[in-house]
């Protein structure tokens, strides 16, 4: 690749020798083996790919565990079709309710930090962030690469646990104490899911680093952080939070191993403490939901921002209210740090505290109303397309409304109380972060697909994919808020031996048969995935017709990315405006005369 | 917001200090919890220490506390003198920080070996829980780091390493958060 020009235009002309230099310290060699290429890479595009893999393959794991609990609901008492006998052998195919536990804690563990985090975050991060700033890659790419790898060995040890004498983890996503400490939850299978995540952690804080020193770092000449398409603001943002919140869970992970391992009782009261020592259960609480709240953001944050993307790239308008949204994005950053204890109100907080935790909550519905009321500003007399990603954009502009809005009940304390641990939590943080992300992060593989392998994704395949996933995802979460409203408690095994529960049974077979639904679906995204890799119809450079700058290079996109490092004249989302007459768009690198800024 | 690339040539950090502050941040929020947990158990007790058990030992734990600020300070001198191409000098002062820092990790296992002699188990109730853990973690912290204190360590007698390297100041910012992380556990621990 000797025509790569590493002076970048003229900008040293007109900068200084040597200001723009760091951009070259990224140009590694281009790898030439198997493993460099796709095994230990460096490039962030294949580090990228490698995240999207590792995610869809757990997120398979972890649809399939909803499915399993999805039929205990559904067909109580009922051997599990098909491969029920083969895992249940002693129960002749029914999942036992032990099991049944270990699977909804290993579904939240899964989706939350092994499917929906390396999509959303590892794939999405590093695929667009070198090629929306205009960089060659990462500004660390070893600590990228090593990133993912510490991910595989966390996912290695997770799967691990799973066959464990005694079983995996099946304390619940929130391994709260009393419930697991070692007394209570025998075997290394909690244990080795304290380690997993501890695991998890460390990779993500790894990326963050990378993500945020690139971002600052690495931005083509000119790109000012008013030019950032609000996709990088959402990473850059969800990057502090991981930063700085994950090692708070590590700590509190860290707490309860020494308790589960060497007999410590940090998290013991008293009274239950074999060594009649005093320790304290809330605390952990405390330490789990000062991170596990930013956690919320830490998924959706990215998800806003891509969608801010789509909806103007596909409106063929500017963003409404750009600086508007990038403000509450980072605002709501800010409130989500000091907004827990609402996870928090049947635990016996001061009411001063549970008052101030209210209302804190409540006030992160300005900064989202704004940004919502972006969004729909920007569709807004927009020329729609619909494309596939745009379909999965508006479908999590529906979702997340819907999620936010019953968010509010959540807030505040007079109904959060009577709500708490029923399933109407469960379907509200569902449609809010799990639905939300996860049809942003189909919209973003949609999008990034002829990015990646110079082809298209088929089209009507796509449609069918959205509208099989989204009505029935709709539906699912909907019905699952009737069901905790009516009372059905969220981590139950047999919900219809309660008199009061056992008119829901039909609910929940509904519910069941929609699940079933969405579960096919992705079938149909697989299909599509790795059929269009080969006869995908071919895209171009920029088949979407936009001015980012990873439009402007070669599809699939070089390992060098840029042979130029290009000079940033404009915003990302310059659409039809009206001294460009022969598109309607404006490239980021281009410089028309009364349109651009000078700071390139 | 910040201008551009473009509008700030002068930059306070280079990109690999840029990184070494996030992830600084990041061990700030661990420690920070840590201790923070300390208080927090701590405040739930009515007795601290509990009735029959003495306090931590100050001699020891204040000799190592001495001895880690001076091998932060020789590490410092290290690096100036790295930076001012005296590769000899700055040689000397890294195997002195670094040696000050073996003498620190052994102190700790005298320290840890002072509390196990008087009766203090991991396992028999707060007081004794919290002060192991924060004193073993923050030991594991200082002897992973010892890792790249040899490699620098070998690098330095090594006249190919650039004096431009950023090596050497890096290792040596985490070295000092160590001695400052350990210095704020020693007065809640000991004097608090």
């Amino acid at each position: 690749m000797s025509t790569i020009d590493t002076t970048h235009n003229n900008h040293d002309a007109h900068h200084g020798q040597g200001l723009f230099s760091h951009h070259d310290d990224h140009l590694h060699p281009e790898p030439t083996s198997f493993w460099t290429k796709y095994v230990f890479s460096y490039d962030h595009k294949v580090i990228a790919k490698q995240f999207l893999i590792f995610g869809l393959f757990w997120g398979f794991v972890g649809a399939l565990m909803s499915v399993m609990i999805r039929w205990c609901l559904a067909m109580p008492g009922q051997p599990f079709p098909l491969i029920g006998n083969l895992l249940f052998p002693s129960s002749n195919g029914v999942i036992p309710p032990d099991f049944y536990n270990a699977l909804f804690t290993m579904h939240g563990t899964i989706m939350i930090f092994f499917a929906l985090t390396p999509i959303i975050i590892g794939f999405l991060g590093n695929y667009s962030i070198p090629l929306m700033i205009g960089a060659r890659d990462m500004l660390f790419p070893w600590l990228n690469m090593a990133s993912f790898w510490v991910s595989v060995a966390s996912g290695a040890l997770l799967m691990y646990s799973i066959f464990v004498p005694m079983g995996p983890s099946a304390v619940g996503w929130t391994s709260y104490p009393t419930l697991a400490h070692s007394q209570w939850s025998n075997g290394p299978g909690h244990s080795l899911w304290l380690v997993s995540l501890f695991l998890a952690g460390t990779a993500s804080i790894m990326g963050a680093v990378n993500y945020i020193s690139t971002i600052i770092r690495l931005r083509a000449p000119g790109m000012r952080w008013r030019d950032l398409p609000l996709t990088l603001w959402g990473l850059f943002l969800t990057s502090i939070l991981n930063a700085l919140f994950l090692p708070v869970l590590t700590a509190g992970l860290l707490l309860l191993l020494i308790d589960r391992e060497f007999g410590t009782t940090f998290f013991l009261a008293a009274s239950i403490s074999e060594a009649g020592t005093q320790g304290d259960p809330i605390l952990y609480q405390h330490l789990f939901w000062i991170f596990g709240h930013p956690e919320v953001y830490i998924v959706i944050l990215p998800a806003w921002g891509l969608v801010s993307d789509f909806l103007s790239f596909f409106s063929r308008k500017p963003a409404f209210g750009y600086k508007a949204t990038a403000i509450s994005m980072t605002a709501i950053s800010i409130l989500s740090a000091v907004v827990y204890g609402h996870h928090m109100f049947t635990t016996g907080l001061s009411p001063l505290l549970t008052s101030a935790f209210t209302t804190l909550t409540l006030l992160i519905s300005i900064p989202s109303g704004i940004f919502f009321l972006n969004w729909l500003g920007t569709l807004w007399r927009g020329s729609i397309h619909f494309t596939v990603p745009m379909l999965f954009a508006m479908g999590m502009v529906f979702t997340f409304g819907l999620g936010g809005l019953t968010g509010l009940h959540l807030a505040a304390v007079s109904t959060n109380l009577l709500l708490h641990n029923t399933y109407f939590v469960v379907g509200h943080f569902h449609l809010t972060m799990a639905a939300s992300s996860l049809l942003a992060s189909y919209g973003a593989i949609y999008f990034y697909f002829p990015k990646m392998y110079g082809r298209m994704m088929n089209t009507r395949l796509g449609q069918i994919h959205f509208w099989a996933s989204f009505l029935p995802i709709v539906y699912i979460f909907m019905m699952m808020m009737v069901a905790g409203y009516a009372g059905m408690h969220r981590r139950i095994y047999n919900p219809y031996e309660y008199n009061y529960l056992q008119h829901l049974l039909r609910l929940n077979q509904y519910i069941g048969i929609a699940v079933a639904i969405a579960f096919s679906a992705q079938l149909v995204f697989v299909y599509n995935y790795f059929v269009s890799r080969k006869k995908g119809s071919v895209s171009g450079p920029n088949p979407w017709y936009l001015g980012t700058l990873e439009w402007t290079i070669p599809s699939p996109a070089p390992y060098y990315n840029f042979d130029k490092i290009p000079t940033v004249y404009n915003g990302p989302h310059e659409f039809s405006h009206p001294k460009v007459t022969d598109r309607d768009f404006i490239r980021q690198d281009e410089y028309i005369e009364g349109i651009s800024h000078k700071n390139g | 917001m910040g201008e551009a690339l473009a509008a700030q040539p002068n930059k306070r950090l280079t990109n690999a200090e840029l990184g070494m502050f996030v992830l600084l941040a990041s061990f700030t929020m661990l420690f920070s919890t840590l201790l923070l947990s300390y208080l927090l158990i701590r405040a739930r007790q009515s007795v601290w220490p509990p009735i029959g058990t003495e306090p931590l030992g100050k001699q020891l734990s204040t000799l190592s506390t001495l001895v880690v600020v001076l091998s932060s300070g020789a590490m410092h001198f290290s690096v100036k003198y790295f930076g001012e191409g005296l590769r000899k000098s700055a040689r000397h002062y890294w195997n002195a920080g670094l040696a000050l820092g073996l003498v620190f990790v052994g102190l700790q296992v005298m320290f840890l070996r002072q509390m196990w002699d008087q009766g203090l188990r991991v396992a028999k109730g707060p007081f004794a829980s919290i002060n192991y853990t924060l004193i073993i973690v923050h030991g594991l912290h200082v002897i992973v780091a010892f890792l790249p204190l040899l490699w620098i360590s070998r690098k330095l007698a090594n006249p190919s390493l650039s004096p431009t390297s950023e090596s050497p100041k890096l290792t040596s910012w985490f070295w000092h958060f160590l001695g400052l992380v350990w210095v704020l556990t020693y007065l809640l621990l000991v004097w608090y």
